[in-house]
């Protein structure tokens, strides 16, 4: 059976986890479906749980409460060798005292596979990252790049029933980041493996999963797809941390049938939809406001400013503009030559369509 | 679950072994010392006996003042030589090295006859001196010999580790300082010596123990009023039961755990290197014309002065009569022939004793350094705590401890008591030497990240196929090392070894040079014995090294850095 033969992928169910360290609690019950043949991320920032997710799928770290599934059977209280579940560490964790060859060649030694056909299938993963010719090389000779292709050669080439990836590519280059992803990404295709990634940047989340969970001191705070995560934040964390927004504390209550959003320094902005009174945070992407717009944006909230602040980033242009007393709304701009560029001071006109406010409670 | 029960098991064979052979015959001599040795009350009457007594009052403040001027006369040598290589771009700095290893591939006992042939009342240096200008030096004479011997073997404790601190000082902590308008004598008062004052203190503690605990070097100088000296004589012509020898053993074990404690807390909790962002190591500057003069006059005399040792036992070794001369009369190798003809079972039972000890030495190590670093057996700590330990308990008490606990044992098949079959003399250097080879052991498996055994596990590897298959080889470096050094230094081991040999053929190398060193005629054999183990040292001294740093570059290399 070759190793891109595809397999029958399998599905992780997580059910209601706690991880405690002494007295920190780490992972406040997580609930978690994972379906066959995705590609799933573990979003966070440090310490909020997700590497303890991880390392708790693969029976690492202190005994976790709770059920961890696959397809169907828990392995919750497994040693991590009767797991069968392949991880791919965030410093790669090669063996320096054997080959590369010795080091792929490891987990399928321990599952007794008969020699010739360790040989060959080292070889076939080895080719599958590419890196065929350096079979005789120690890790030290390898470059970042390099080794990070022989651990993830060294984990699939067992055939595991999960492929977990912890941060792995924070360890190389930009450039280098960019190809590794789309290759992993190629790679879990063609393996049909489902597949966990965790890592602290949105971008690479966005990038390379299929669905994401975003974590926050030890709880799931949102998951879904990348577009869904950052149209529809449930919550101002999530918001934040997938990508720049205006958020902006207020109140909402209902007028004449419709919802209106009060906040500080006498701004007031209606809503598109109706949602039940209370406080909360409206927020809205920089992009979606335009500034000085020629013709008029339908069904939109008009408000005056002041040029407070701008950033140039090429393709856009980046304004703070302070709207009342308290309130400086974040808008970007694209950019190309000949457009005007306001100035820091400049009175302008924003607008802000009703569709692309969001009302979260916090 | 089965992996929780091997390493309980394992666990608590170490501790047996360490409490049977380290902590009940210690305890033996702290409890006897406090025993009346008529009644068997508990009683202080013992130390009141002590302090009465002239002589050992004498011995007792004899011990400190060696040991004080000892630390004062090392540091005078390593301080002058610590500056140079931190602050200066100085070429000497190759010989500074040097003189830092040299002294310690020879015991100070082997040496200390040689020295009284070239220091001595009667020596060369006097000798010249007298015919030069009507003068002689007392370098030897009773303490001062002792001091002497002392603090040339031991100070590169000092220099290491006061360079080492000096070099791992960040260089933007004297920027700071000199930002902020500081310069000068003032910076380096303010500044640099607070930070380098932990490793100089360390140091100075191993040093003040070493000359404190040692029963070698003032037996063959013939200064027998000092502490260790005294509780040998006293066991070895008295007898097991004269109190006053468990008395002394208290005594010195006390001081050892004080300079061992104050080595600990100097350097707890003041690891001053950077954070990894600034470099490391003092601002360098070059050498003026004069103060280089200054300084390779300095560093050569002070070379001489820490190979004198070696080359007085060289000239020992091979010389034929020398005696109120500056060199001997003539040179010949027959002290060689003599001991490869007459003595060989010394060399033979040292290789088989240090051999078997520094076997058992690593393999304890590494299970004891795996129980307290990677798994979660209760008490686990208190495994490396007696391991330790045995570092402030000199040979004699250890000797003294053997004898009282061991005597009344007899070993089956053998029908010899335990206290005086060959085997335990192997076991009282394998409990001496356990210290050194734990060091490195801890060391190597620190270095062992910890995700290289998770990414085994991951693969399917048992936890004891993780630890033959990753862990014990990824180690082999510290291993090695850690065999190395338990060997070499268990080859020169003497003083609990003088408590413990009952018959000369079942004696080893330091043994036999004490026992030649004795009388006149003895001292060409002796001395060619001695470089034998100055070259068995050397030679372990130099594959420790060399593995430790094959290892260093092993590891740095991996986990993807």
């Amino acid at each position: 059976m070759s190793l891109a033969t595809q397999v029958q992928p399998v599905q992780l169910k997580i059910e209601d986890v706690h991880v405690s360290f002494g007295e920190t609690k780490v992972l406040q019950g997580i609930n978690l479906d994972i379906e066959p043949g995705e590609f799933f991320a573990f979003l966070g920032p440090s310490g909020s749980g997700k590497s303890t997710l991880l390392r708790a799928i693969a029976g690492f770290g202190p005994m976790p409460q709770g059920r961890i599934l696959i397809n169907g059977e828990d392995i919750a209280a497994l040693p991590p060798w009767k797991r069968d579940v392949g991880m791919v560490f965030q410093n790669y964790a090669l063996w320096p005292h054997l080959t590369v060859q010795k080091n792929v060649a490891f987990g399928l030694e321990e599952r007794k596979v008969p020699k010739g056909e360790i040989n060959d299938r080292v070889e076939e993963a080895l080719d599958m990252v590419g890196l065929a010719d350096l079979a005789g090389r120690h890790p030290s000779q390898l470059s970042g790049g390099q080794q990070q292709r022989i651990a993830l050669a060294r984990t699939i080439v067992t055939r595991p029933r999960l492929l977990l990836l912890d941060e792995p590519l924070s360890n190389l280059d930009a450039n280098l980041r960019v190809q590794m992803r789309t290759d992993i990404r190629k790679l879990q295709r063609k393996l049909g493996l489902t597949t966990i990634f965790v890592t602290h940047d949105q971008e690479e989340a966005n990038t390379i999963s299929d669905r994401m969970a975003v974590l926050d001191m030890g709880i799931i705070q949102q998951v879904g797809s990348p577009v869904e995560l950052y149209d529809f934040p449930v919550n101002t964390f999530v918001a934040h941390f997938l990508g720049t927004t205006n958020m902006i504390e207020c109140e909402a209550s209902d007028r004449d049938g419709t919802t209106v959003l009060q906040a500080g320094g006498g701004l007031e902005l209606p809503l598109a939809v109706k949602v039940d009174g209370g406080q909360g945070a409206v927020v809205f992407r920089p992009q979606s406001v335009s500034i000085n717009a020629e013709a008029e944006v339908k069904e939109s909230v008009q408000l005056d400013g002041v040029v407070d602040s701008l950033e140039f980033l090429g393709s856009t242009v980046r304004y703070g503009v302070r709207v009342g007393e308290e309130t400086i709304i974040l808008v970007e701009q694209d950019h190309q030559r000949g457009k005007k560029v306001f100035e820091e001071t400049e009175q302008v006109k924003l607008a802000i369509p009703q569709r692309q406010l969001l009302f979260v409670r916090q | 679950m089965p992996r929780v029960r091997t390493s309980y098991l394992v666990a608590s064979s170490l501790a047996l072994f360490l409490i049977v052979f380290l902590v009940v015959p210690v305890g033996k001599v702290i409890y006897v010392a406090f025993q009346d040795s008529s009644t068997g009350a508990l009683t202080l009457v013992n130390f009141v006996d002590f302090f009465k007594t002239s002589l050992f009052r004498e011995s007792f403040f004899n011990s400190l003042y060696v040991a004080g001027m000892s630390v004062l006369i090392a540091s005078l040598i390593a301080m002058p030589l610590a500056y140079f290589t931190t602050r200066f771009n100085f070429g000497g700095s190759i010989l500074i090295q040097t003189l830092g290893i040299v002294p310690l591939i020879m015991p100070p006992f082997v040496g200390a006859v040689a020295m009284q042939l070239l220091f001595g009342t009667n020596g060369s240096i006097n000798l010249l001196l007298n015919d030069w200008f009507g003068i002689t030096i007392p370098f030897m004479k009773g303490l001062n010999g002792v001091i002497l011997v002392e603090s040339i073997h031991y100070f590169p404790f000092i220099l290491i580790n006061l360079s080492a601190a000096l070099n791992n000082i960040d260089r933007s902590m004297e920027e700071a300082a000199q930002n902020l308008g500081s310069s000068g004598m003032r910076l380096f008062r303010r500044i640099v010596f607070p930070l380098a004052m932990p490793g100089y203190l360390a140091g100075a503690s191993l040093v003040f123990l070493k000359a404190f605990d040692d029963l070698g070097t003032p037996l063959l100088l013939n200064v027998n009023n000092m502490l260790a000296p005294q509780a040998y004589l006293r066991i070895s012509s008295i007898g097991i039961s004269d109190p006053m020898g468990y008395v002394i053993s208290v005594i010195l074990v006390v001081f050892s755990l004080f300079a061992l404690w104050g080595s600990m807390l100097a350097s707890k909790g003041k690891d001053y290197s950077g954070g990894g962002k600034g470099t490391a190591g003092l601002l360098k500057r070059d050498m003026r014309g004069w103060e280089k003069t200054g300084a390779y006059v300095l560093i050569i005399f002070l070379l001489l002065l820490v190979l004198s040792p070696h080359i007085a036992l060289i000239l020992l070794s091979f010389g034929t009569i020398w005696s109120f001369a500056v060199l001997p009369d003539g040179f010949t190798i027959a002290h060689y022939a003599e001991v490869f003809s007459t003595t060989r079972e010394y060399i033979t039972n040292t290789l088989l004793y240090a051999g078997i000890a520094a076997t058992f030495d690593v393999a304890f190590s590494v299970a004891i350094a795996y129980v307290v670093l990677r798994t979660k057996v209760i008490g686990r700590q208190w495994l490396d705590y007696m391991a330790t330990g045995a570092l402030a308990i000199p040979g004699v008490v250890l000797g003294i401890g053997y004898l009282r606990t061991f005597n009344d044992i007899n070993v089956p098949f053998v029908d010899k008591p335990l206290a005086s079959w060959w085997v335990i003399i192997v076991v009282a250097l394998a409990i001496r030497r356990l210290p050194y080879a734990l060091r490195a052991c801890t060391a190597a498996l620190h270095q062992v990240s910890i995700t290289l055994e998770e990414a085994a596990e991951n693969l399917g590897a048992h936890k004891t196929t993780t630890v033959r298959k990753i862990v014990v080889p990824l180690m082999a470096g510290g291993i090695v090392a850690g065999f190395v050094t338990s060997f070499a230094t268990a080859a020169v081991e003497l003083s609990a070894t003088l408590m413990l040999v009952t018959s000369e053929s079942d004696a080893p190398l330091a043994y036999g040079i004490y026992v030649f060193m004795q009388s006149a005629a003895g001292r060409g054999p002796g001395a060619a014995l001695g470089m034998i183990a100055v070259v068995v040292v050397a030679l372990g001294s130099y594959l420790a090294h060399h593995f430790i740093e094959r290892n260093k570059r092993l590891q740095a290399n991996s986990t993807g850095q």
